[in-house]
């Protein structure tokens, strides 16, 4: 018996509908967006054909969240919402603007794909150096003179950053009409050791070495938590101060600061702990002086190395009684006589180096055969 | 037979002399007391006189922290109010100030060469020398101030002292734009660190330093009394100086190097501070009504002291829990007092004729 | 008059004065020989940037000569030392005295300060001089006043009185009446001239205002433009012709008679007047001034006044082209003049 004509119409157009539904609602299908455990400002999220990277909190009181596009290179773009950055991945020809990605690189094994750098004296990775100096990675910033012609030049497929606020020096704006493919991070905005290293993943996303970036990563948490474990019951803990004035401002690191948590975590009763705030508060050596003078500990004095030079800058120096003691660490170790502290390269990717060295110089006892690897104490 | 200036009477600038030390003393007091925490005037005694009560945290804070930076403030004050009066005398304009040599420009290039240029291998050179960071810095500076000075005076042997103001300007744009560009090429924490400097600061003199600190300002204090007579024969600009017997040449170097070691002490151990060198010397006049540089030397010197210390009270913050920059406090004092100053003589142009 | 001592207190022999301006010489005047003797006003004529200024500047040390030599109270005047030299010789200049924010007291005690020690304070002695020094210009009472507050005459008093409280032997002034007007100027020069006399000072002075030199000066020095010191007495040189030979030129005559300068006569048209009274001596000065020459009394003329003293009044007798007419007063005569058309023949 033959359909009506009518039916067979609607049935074709019930079928094209119920086709171009299921089309369309692709899209729509399960997204994998990982929230990494401890980092709070960056998300990656999966979809079939690209990943979409978000982060927020680039600056100090900024509500604005910022997106990026990793599409494969080669594939062929595919909705995006408007405006958004696309980096083709994996990438290979990378520009870092701080240093700090060098250390992420380098877990990576991803160094050969940098081709310029900016504060080029910071550096501490000595191959990175080395290569810098014969010219196969240029120099694209020095202090605010942005070399923007250089990098367009070296027509790079990725510029890692981060953005303070001050536009002498925040590249990005400088950037603006270049059309380059600059990635803002936030990863200097986190607070806890474990979540700057975490940033790790979002780098690797990058260069599609994810599965690395998760391998290198996990085992470093671990240790962590557990060198954590060793000092978390312990109720005696020596009092700690740290930094020490440019020509008299003492800026010491607020209460919810990096520096605080480290302390933290490594055992250390900090004095400003209390302070709200994750930036420096202003003081003088005065007030430091009225709080710290019978302080245990004294750590990060600035660049000083010696006692000498300490008590030479400041003889009041040697009225703190952690100066009186000796009992003054800084993380100068590794430090280059350029400026360069691998401390802010390997040591964020690696914050339980850190505070294996940081337990070591609240509590000697708990860690009797580690060898200080950025922390020294000044003699 | 004596002066009959009704406004210029021995007995009234007496009087206000001994007022004025009379407000040295208490803001002194002051700020020996108030700080980073509240010390009553008994403590600090006790301090002073290494009562056996008395906390040694707190007897520390009053004599290695207050007590320096009191006295640092009290001769720096002395130091940039005596220069400026000087310059303002000798350049017959009221404007200038301890700075106009360009000393401050100079001092900034030494500092700016120290920190921005040379900071890393700066720092190790210094280790090395076993000098600190802080002494290389008061030599930049000095040097700085010295070799601009040196520049200037050199340059305005044979022309009028006019000529010299403006040598001395000249100069210091020159070397105000090659700190410019140093600042330029350097890193986000240097520049931090340079900054810091030029807000300027009287918390650094140890009392080691002070060993240099103090007779350098005293002893160009001292120099600036013996040249009273010179002083006010060169308010009626050089020639007729030359009439009363006056030998101006020697006047004139003698002069701007005593003004410019007290400016560039200053500059050297504290960092610029500006605005004292001008207020100072004007509020004197107001106050003392004359020209006379035998009084106004003297008044600068305390009106000078007054207004570092209440600045210096300020900058400290008292009452909360930061410190202010002390180049903004002496603006923020400095200005509204030569403006008041100002509108009450009425007409600047008779200052200088 | 102490004719006996001559004193000298300041003599140049074969002085050049001029300036020099990188390396080249310019001179003014050259080999002169002067002495400023005690007890003498002198007044230094010439005409403008003839070396005056130069003159003064050089003779006060302020500048050096170019060659000669210059002694003071027979010492080399560059051996001794500015604080001596200032004992012995004061300067006052033409520019108004650069200081608002001071007394005139003060002001004045600058000029003790040859003598007093390096605060400058002043003893008994210092403070008599200084008000000897006021009392000198007649500015007592203006001791406490503030110099920006003075009038210009009294400016100029202030400074002369602080040069008097130098107490120096020689006075230099330049221009020092510039810019006064003429009662002040004459109060100025019989200051000047009794303190040369009263307390033996050499006196010199520059300045424009001939005829006030003449009245005042005991002896005049003349630069000319071609760089000569002519020096003498004030009649010696009007009679001499000097004055006509420095200072005339095409629009200007020396009338001996008169002891003054007037524009060059060209008077097409004569006039006689007769009479000798003051009335007589104006109207003639009126007629120059309108433009009519005084025809002498065998000359030809298109006019002629007879001045008339009555016992109450004065009248002008007016006779022209037969034509008399009277008149009462001169302003009623020289509207006369002016109305009438003088274009006709006579």
């Amino acid at each position: 018996m033959l359909m009506p004509k009518s039916t067979k119409y609607i049935a074709l157009h019930a079928l094209s509908l119920v086709a171009y539904l299921c089309s369309s609602a692709t899209p729509l299908a399960a997204t994998i967006t990982s929230v990494p455990h401890y980092a709070k400002n960056f998300e990656l999220s999966q979809f079939p054909t690209h990943r979409i990277a978000t982060i927020r909190n680039v600056q100090r009181g900024s509500t604005a969240t910022h997106q990026y596009a990793l599409v494969p290179k080669g594939a062929p773009l595919p909705e995006l919402p408007a405006g958004i950055t696309v980096i083709r991945t994996p990438v290979t020809r990378v520009v870092v603007m701080e240093t700090v990605y060098i250390g992420y690189l380098d877990a990576l094994n991803q160094l050969d794909t940098i081709i310029g750098a900016a504060t080029s004296d910071y550096i501490s990775n000595g191959v990175i150096r080395a290569l810098v100096a014969d010219g196969s990675i240029q120099k694209v910033q020095i202090g605010a003179a942005l070399n923007i012609e250089r990098i367009l030049l070296l027509q790079p497929d990725l510029i890692l950053t981060s953005v303070t606020g001050d536009p002498a020096f925040d590249i990005p704006l400088k950037l603006a009409r270049s059309g380059l493919p600059v990635v803002l991070t936030a990863g200097y905005m986190e607070q806890h050791p474990l979540a700057r290293a975490e940033w790790i993943k979002f780098i690797a996303a990058f260069f599609d070495v994810g599965d690395l970036a998760e391998q290198t990563f996990e085992p470093i948490a671990t240790r962590y938590k557990s060198l954590h474990e060793t000092v978390a019951q312990i109720e005696q803990r020596p009092t700690v101060f740290c930094g020490a004035p440019y020509s008299s401002a003492w800026h010491m690191a607020g209460g919810e600061s990096y520096t605080a948590q480290t302390i933290r975590d490594a055992g250390g009763a900090y004095l400003w702990a209390d302070v709200p705030g994750s930036g420096a508060i202003p003081l003088d050596t005065e007030r430091v002086f009225l709080k710290a003078a019978h302080a245990d500990i004294w750590i990060n004095p600035s660049f000083y190395r010696s006692l000498n030079e300490l008590y030479a800058a400041d003889p009041r120096f040697q009225k703190f009684h952690a100066g009186q003691t000796g009992h003054v660490f800084n993380n100068t170790k590794q430090r280059t006589a350029s400026g360069g502290n691998s401390i802010w390269e390997r040591g964020i990717v690696h914050p339980d180096d850190v505070l294996a060295d940081l337990i070591k110089v609240f509590h000697p006892e708990l860690m009797p055969d580690w060898e200080f690897i950025y922390y020294e104490q000044l003699k | 037979m004596s002066t009959a200036n009704p406004h210029a009477s021995p007995r009234r600038s007496a009087t206000l002399f001994a007022l004025l030390g009379l407000a040295v003393l208490s803001v002194a007091g002051l700020s020996a007391c108030i700080g980073s925490t509240a010390l009553s005037i008994e403590t600090v005694f006790k301090a002073l006189t290494g009562a056996p009560d008395i906390d040694p945290v707190l007897q520390q804070i009053v004599i290695d922290f207050r007590l320096p930076r009191i006295l640092t403030s009290i001769l720096a004050g002395a130091a940039l109010a005596t220069a400026g009066l000087m310059m303002q005398t000798i350049f017959r304009n009221p404007l200038a100030d301890p700075f106009v040599l360009g000393v401050n420009s100079g001092a900034s290039l030494g500092v700016a060469i120290v920190l921005l240029a040379l900071a890393p291998t700066g720092l190790s050179l210094t280790a090395g020398l076993g000098v600190s960071g802080q002494i290389l810095l008061i030599l930049a500076s000095s040097g700085g101030a010295a070799i601009t000075l040196f520049t200037v005076l050199v340059l305005s042997r044979k022309v009028d002292i006019m000529s010299v103001l403006i040598i001395g300007l000249m100069i210091s744009y020159t070397v105000g734009a090659l700190v410019s560009i140093l600042m330029y090429f350097s890193m986000a924490e240097r520049l931090q660190s340079f900054l810091s400097w030029s807000f300027g600061d009287y918390g650094n003199v140890s009392w080691t330093q002070m060993r240099a600190f103090a007779p350098a300002i005293l002893g160009a204090l001292g120099i600036s009394l013996l040249f009273v007579k010179p002083l006010d024969a060169l308010l009626l600009g050089e020639r007729y100086a030359e009439s009363v017997g006056t030998r101006t040449q020697r006047a004139r170097i003698t002069i701007l190097f005593a003004a410019s070691i007290l400016a560039g002490t200053v500059t050297g151990f504290c960092g610029p501070i500006g605005f004292l060198g001008i207020a100072a010397p004007h509020l004197s006049r107001y106050l003392f009504h004359t020209s006379s540089h035998r009084v106004l030397i003297p008044a600068s010197i305390l009106v000078g002291a007054l207004l570092s210390l209440s600045a210096d009270f300020i900058a400290r913050g008292p009452g909360l829990d930061v410190s202010l920059p002390l180049n903004a406090i002496t603006a923020l004092i400095g200005a509204p007092v030569i403006i008041a100053a100002l509108i009450k003589q009425r007409n600047l142009k008779r200052l200088f004729g | 008059m102490n004719p006996a001592l001559h004193t000298e207190h300041l003599t140049a022999t074969k002085l050049s004065i001029g300036y020099s301006h990188r390396g080249q010489e310019t001179c003014v005047a050259e080999a002169l020989d002067l002495a400023l003797n005690a007890g003498e006003f002198i007044c230094l004529l010439g005409p403008n940037g003839a070396g005056k200024s130069t003159l003064i500047r050089t003779l006060a040390g302020m500048q050096a000569p170019l060659s000669g030599s210059l002694k003071l109270q027979s010492q080399t005047f560059h051996s001794i030392s500015p604080r001596e030299r200032a004992r012995m010789i004061s300067v006052v200049l033409t520019e108004a005295l650069p200081v608002g924010m001071m007394d005139a007291y003060s002001l004045v005690a600058l000029g003790r300060h040859p003598y007093s020690g390096w605060l400058g304070g002043l003893n008994q002695h210092d403070k008599e001089r200084i008000k000897w020094a006021f009392k000198a210009v007649g500015a007592e009472g203006l001791e406490g006043r503030q110099i920006a507050e003075l009038s210009d005459g009294e400016r100029q008093k202030i400074s002369i009185a602080r040069a008097l409280a130098q107490e120096a032997q020689v006075m230099l002034l330049d221009e020092p009446t510039a810019f006064l007007d003429l009662p002040r100027r004459v109060e100025l020069m019989t200051i000047l001239r009794n303190l040369a006399h009263r307390e033996q000072m050499g006196l010199l002075l520059s300045t424009h205002d001939l005829d006030l030199a003449l009245r005042f000066a005991d002896r005049l020095w003349m630069i000319t433009t071609d760089g000569q010191l002519i020096q003498g007495y004030p009649e010696e040189l009007a009679m001499s012709g000097e004055f006509a030979a420095i200072f005339a030129n095409e629009n200007l005559d020396w009338d001996a008679e008169r002891g003054s300068f007037r524009a060059h006569p060209n008077p097409c048209l004569k006039a006689h007047i007769q009479g000798d009274s003051i009335h007589a001596l104006w109207t003639r000065r009126a007629l120059e001034r309108l433009g009519f020459g005084i025809a002498k009394p065998d000359e030809n003329s298109a006019l002629s006044i007879q001045v008339v003293e009555l016992d109450d009044h004065t009248e002008w007798a007016v006779a022209r082209n037969g034509n008399q007419a009277t008149h009462t007063s001169i302003s009623q005569l020289i509207d006369w003049i002016r109305a009438e058309d003088w274009s006709s023949k006579n």
